[in-house]
């Protein structure tokens, strides 16, 4: 859910009255460094997903992600480092998309597990995990495509969890 | 959907005293909101995320047949695969609406890239080159904290830097 801009009273400290101009770095905090992939290599990703001739496809300022061959016919894994980005709005996001949402902690950061459910089988096919760090966030996104596959939300943690280990 | 997402943030907001749950409460302040309204109108292909440009558009500019994209993520950063006859194009957009270019250039020193500033319609910007056989090529620009557009071919001779250009100078077009 998104904070609201406060006329609350009872919420803690009192929300100062921020004005909204046009510079929109005023009073943001962002959070730790996370290396190239969030410090994941290439034979991590293999190892925890089981799948095999991925290619690193999009590493970038912003990820990294995965696909079999290199293509978009198949499962699709990746990392994603947002900068001054609400994470509410990408829950928000998933909460109208996913099957269902909720909270979650990991090595002492909150934020959010996302998956999806194949309407057919009702196998989870798809699991995001969103985790916050001030104003920046992290996102892992794990979809599979063809059983037989892993638990995709285990996947999901671990890599998650590595990556928080790797902050700097 | 993406779009959904930011009318019913909106109408968030205007209930005032909503409980903020869940563990992902932002700072105050750091919200999302109002201000939104003012770069709609200084950027107003901006806040359409992933839609900010066609499909058409993003396939054309690298390179690709229009009906050879697909989307693979979307939101805050989206990402798009194309067929471009040289090889794959992986092509990324991101945009942190409370980010700002010096932490993004930062970012990209800490990451080992080589940076290059320049400006792109007029909008202080920066160049980043991993050291990539491919030549993956990224540039962002101050506008309404931080926009970016990555270029990562899947094979070398495609020139991804003037692509990633060409994707930013339609994204700070003025006119939607």
């Amino acid at each position: 859910m998104f904070p609201v801009l406060a006329a609350c009273s009872d919420a803690g400290p009192a929300s100062p009255e921020v004005p909204t101009t046009e510079v929109p770095s005023q009073g943001i905090t962002h959070g730790p460094f996370f290396p190239q992939c969030g410090g994941v290599s290439d034979e991590e990703m293999t190892e925890q997903t089981q799948v095999v001739g991925l290619v690193n496809t999009a590493q970038t300022s912003v990820g990294c992600q995965w696909l079999s061959g290199g293509s978009i016919l198949g499962p699709h894994f990746s990392f994603t480092w947002f900068r001054g980005s609400p994470i509410g709005r990408e829950r928000k996001t998933m909460e109208l998309s996913r099957t269902s949402v909720e909270d979650i902690s990991i090595e002492g950061h909150d934020g959010f597990i996302g998956i999806n459910e194949d309407l057919a089988t009702g196998v989870v096919n798809l699991c995001e995990v969103g985790i916050q760090f001030d104003d920046d966030f992290i996102e892992w996104s794990i979809s599979f495509a063809q059983e037989p596959f892993p638990d995709a939300c285990d996947v999901a943690v671990e890599l998650t969890r590595q990556s928080i280990v790797n902050a700097t | 959907m993406v779009r959904a997402t930011a009318v019913l943030a909106g109408l968030v907001m205007l209930t005032g005293c909503t409980q903020t749950v869940d563990g992902t409460a932002a700072k105050p302040g750091s919200g999302d909101v109002p201000r939104n309204n003012d770069s709609q109108r200084k950027y107003p292909n901006l806040l359409k995320e992933c839609d900010v440009l066609t499909e058409d558009i993003l396939a054309e500019t690298v390179g690709a047949d229009p009906l050879d994209i697909q989307s693979t993520f979307v939101g805050a950063v989206c990402r798009w695969q194309a067929a471009n006859p040289a090889g794959l194009v992986d092509i990324t957009r991101f945009w942190f609406e409370q980010g700002s270019l010096d932490n993004e250039r930062k970012t990209a020193e800490q990451l080992g890239y080589q940076i290059e500033n320049r400006s792109i319609a007029g909008i202080e910007s920066f160049m980043m080159r991993p050291d990539d056989p491919n030549g993956a090529c990224g540039v962002a620009s101050d506008a309404v904290g931080v926009v970016g557009w990555w270029v990562n071919p899947q094979s070398p001779g495609i020139d991804a830097c003037s692509m990633a250009v060409k994707l930013m100078e339609l994204t700070l077009a003025t006119r939607a």
